[in-house]
């Protein structure tokens, strides 16, 4: 009789033995760059990025519904970033007029962008001692016209002013356009109005239309004594960082690679964790006799019928879940399934060999033959069924997230692609907020189902790769 | 000379759909402490499922089993399992089994599995448990870098010494060899037949032996025993059972050994072994015995004395 060598038990043998295939490369590439990912969030994001995620207020320094910034190379516009000026690139100057103190701040900026930016918006923070002071914020085009964009008290210690949606501004822009033109259009955005080249054309959102070079803020308050200020204007632009943003605008990469982590050691918990267990309870019952067998495979035929995804679904309405509490109800459900029935055919296989005879006659117990020698001969099987398992935990998550089901405080995948089903992302065309979340979850996927191809060729000889 | 194993009226069935197997059916035998007994016969007759019923490692599908096997005065029948396990089983008696290369697990380095019954039953750490197998295996004239083997890197003989260093692991003083040689050639046969001679005289074993090839009986036998159809048709001293065979059936096994480059032509039995669900009335040899007679199919013939330590189970040597 020749036998054929011994099938790999270790787990260090098998997944040495998949590098080997053009399969387990490819799966070891992809999953390698999942884990660099969740590796590289420290440099990325700060400690508190899960709270911070859930806070809205937080972001507000980044663009609404920005296209990722790589889409400049497909479009060959240079479409706006935003340009933020900050308290530090503003000149100070102070006067005294009959009495006044004039503390002016006056910024300079170019703007060659070839699309209007998205929005304005200015801040100021100010210890007025609570008494009003007189602010002006003039806006000064790159043509020299000068638009006064606020003239009025700053009556609180902080003002944010929301110039695109200002209706003072837009009145007095209105009046600004008359005086030019002779004409008032039916929609007046204050973004377009400032950066447009030509006042007098109809005033469109064209790429073509705006006015390139040197602008100018000037932020201005008057007051009876002295004042010390810290403006900021944002001009917000169109595209930002590698994933854009989403109607909140947060900064969906750090969302993306924060659900790299999330869904890795979601699933691969999920998935081994479940696999030990349904092997180890399979083979047991297997071993230990009929009775204890019946039991572990009627059990296993019920939880497979049963339809999981409905049940977590009302768990999660009457629970409040968290990834955590997700997974024990995961593993809960799947302490026995498929893998115990292939436990249990492997076992009846290898009670009959005469090794386990021997380990009878010097006395083995039962249990240890069953830690020793039985299962440590199962697990190989298994290897193959466990990263194929993966993807199904990843998209079982995904899924109640995206029902607005899962863990309400982590940014997984599933939860940024329900936040944009529920914005209506894709009738809108924020298309890099859907796409991008499910390309990784079909990434990811991807790569454990290669993985599994590449265990299955190692415990199953007959599938090798010559 | 005291017996350190004797076994009573040992009976074991198997359970099939047919009905039960007689495989050990009333078996009486006995074996001198430091020396050894040969079991013989032919494939079939019992000879593996009397070691099984001797160390009680039984399968599943057990009908029936009673009778005594007394170990040193002790009835091991009487024990309870998990005594049997931690006291007699491998500390007092061990066993080889059939096939060597089925018996070490595929998938576990030699040491790791030799080290087995000294870590469950001496309670040794894994150190001093792998110091001792080192020297097992050098006690079977194997080196010590086999223990950092797995078993398909072993030839055959190799396996097969494994297997004996791990039998005398806990220094036993009674080892069950089942057809220790059967898969290997002449030669290597041969050597692990001195091997077993060897360890004998130096650790003062006692063995049974059992097997189907009388020439390597003699080999090693002080004793024989000879098996058919589930029962003893003879048992004495191996001088006894060589140079003068008493009953007809040991006659013919022994005719049918082949010689060397001799003319002679081979004796074989006609018919075969009986069925031992339905096994024959009276002697279980008569139908393809040529001596039988009225009584043979009547009744099942005694153990008859016919020598000193010699007993024979024929009508020809008494009865009526």
């Amino acid at each position: 009789m020749r036998w054929v060598s011994a099938p790999p038990t270790g787990i260090k043998q098998v997944l040495k033995e998949a590098l080997k295939t053009k399969t387990g490369m490819a799966a070891v590439i992809i999953l390698g760059m999942m884990i660099a990912m969740s590796l590289s969030i420290p440099m990325y994001s700060p400690a508190d990025f899960v709270k911070k995620w859930n806070d809205l207020k937080a972001w507000y320094e980044n663009p609404s519904l920005a296209a990722p910034v790589w889409v400049k190379w497909f479009t060959g516009a240079d479409l706006p970033e935003t340009i933020d000026l900050k308290a530090s690139h503003f000149r100070v100057d102070e006067e005294e007029i009959s009495g006044h103190h004039i503390t002016t701040y006056t910024a300079y900026f170019r703007y060659s962008y070839d699309d209007y930016p998205s929005e304005l918006k200015a801040f100021i923070k100010a210890d007025i001692g609570g008494k009003p002071v007189r602010l002006n914020i003039v806006f000064v085009r790159a043509d020299g016209e000068e638009i006064t964009l606020f003239n009025g008290l700053l009556s609180s210690n902080e003002l944010t002013l929301d110039l695109s949606l200002d209706p003072k501004l837009q009145k007095s822009l209105a009046r600004f356009l008359y005086e030019k033109t002779g004409a008032i259009p039916e929609v007046i955005r204050p973004e377009i109005v400032l950066f447009s080249k030509s006042l007098s054309q109809r005033i469109e959102n064209a790429a073509s239309d705006v006015l390139k070079g040197r602008y100018m803020v000037k932020f201005q308050l008057i007051s009876d004594r002295k004042i010390s200020a810290e403006p900021r204007f944002i001009i917000y632009g169109k595209v930002f960082g590698l994933a854009g943003t989403d109607l909140y605008r947060r900064d969906l990469w750090l969302g993306i690679i924060w659900g790299a982590p999330v869904a890795l050691a979601f699933g691969t918990v999920a998935a081994v964790t479940t696999a030990l267990l349904q092997v180890v309870i399979g083979a047991a019952g297997a071993w230990f006799g009929p009775k204890w067998d019946e039991l572990v495979q009627r059990l296993a035929d019920f939880l497979l019928i049963i339809p999981v995804l409905p049940i977590l679904i009302l768990i999660s309405v009457i629970y409040r879940v968290t990834i955590w509490s997700l997974l024990g109800w995961v593993i809960l459900f799947s302490v026995v399934g498929v893998s115990s029935k292939i436990a249990r055919s492997i076992t009846f296989q290898i009670r009959e060999e005469q090794y386990i005879e021997a380990a009878r006659t010097y006395g083995a117990s039962k249990t240890r033959m069953l830690f020793y020698y039985v299962i440590p001969r199962i697990m190989p099987f298994t290897f193959a069924l466990v990263a194929l398992s993966v993807p199904t935990y990843i998209f079982l998550e995904a899924s109640l997230s995206f029902l607005g089901l899962g863990d309400p405080e982590l940014p997984t995948w599933g939860r940024i692609l329900g936040d944009a089903y529920s914005a209506g992302a894709l009738y809108q065309g924020y298309w890099w907020w859907v796409i991008l979340p499910a390309f990784m979850i079909m990434l990811v996927s991807l790569g454990f189902t290669l993985l599994s191809y590449a265990f299955d060729k190692i415990v199953n000889p007959r599938l090798r790769e010559e | 000379m005291k017996n350190i194993l004797t076994t009573k009226d040992l009976v074991l069935y198997y359970r099939t759909s047919r009905g039960p197997v007689r495989a050990v059916d009333y078996v009486n035998l006995w074996v001198e402490s430091g020396s050894s007994l040969a079991v013989v016969g032919e494939s079939g007759c019992g000879k593996s499922s009397l070691a099984y019923a001797i160390l009680r490692v039984l399968p599943r599908n057990v009908h029936t089993y009673k009778g005594e096997v007394l170990f040193n005065g002790i009835n091991l029948m009487s024990l309870k399992e998990e005594e049997m396990r931690s006291k007699i089983r491998w500390r007092e008696i061990s066993m080889v089994f059939q096939g060597a290369m089925n018996t070490l697990n595929p998938v576990i380095k030699i040491g790791d599995q030799m080290v087995e019954p000294l870590i469950i039953h001496a309670g040794y750490r894994k150190e001093e448990a792998l110091k001792e197998a080192g020297e097992a295996i050098r006690n079977v004239g194997l080196a010590e870098y086999i223990l950092d083997r797995y078993p398909h890197e072993l030839s055959g003989g190799m396996k097969q010494r494994v297997v004996i260093a791990m039998a005398l692991l806990m220094k036993p003083k009674l080892v069950i060899l089942d057809e220790p040689t059967s898969a290997l050639d002449v030669l290597t046969q041969a050597n692990i037949m001195n091997l077993l001679k060897d360890l004998k005289e130096r650790e003062k074993l006692s063995y049974i032996f059992i097997t189907h090839d009388l020439a390597l009986a003699s080999e090693l036998a002080d004793a024989v025993a000879v098996m058919y159809a589930g029962k003893v048709a003879e048992i004495g001293s191996a001088e006894q059972i060589y140079g003068d065979p008493k009953h007809p059936y040991t006659k013919k096994l022994i005719g049918s050994v082949p010689t060397l480059r001799s003319d002679k032509t081979l004796e074989f039995i006609p018919g075969a072994p009986p069925d031992l669900v339905n096994p024959p009335k009276g002697c279980r040899f008569h139908p393809r015995c040529p001596y039988a007679k009225d009584v043979c199919r009547r009744e099942e013939p005694p153990l008859i004395k016919v020598g000193d330590n010699d007993y024979v189970a024929c009508w020809l040597y008494g009865g009526e």
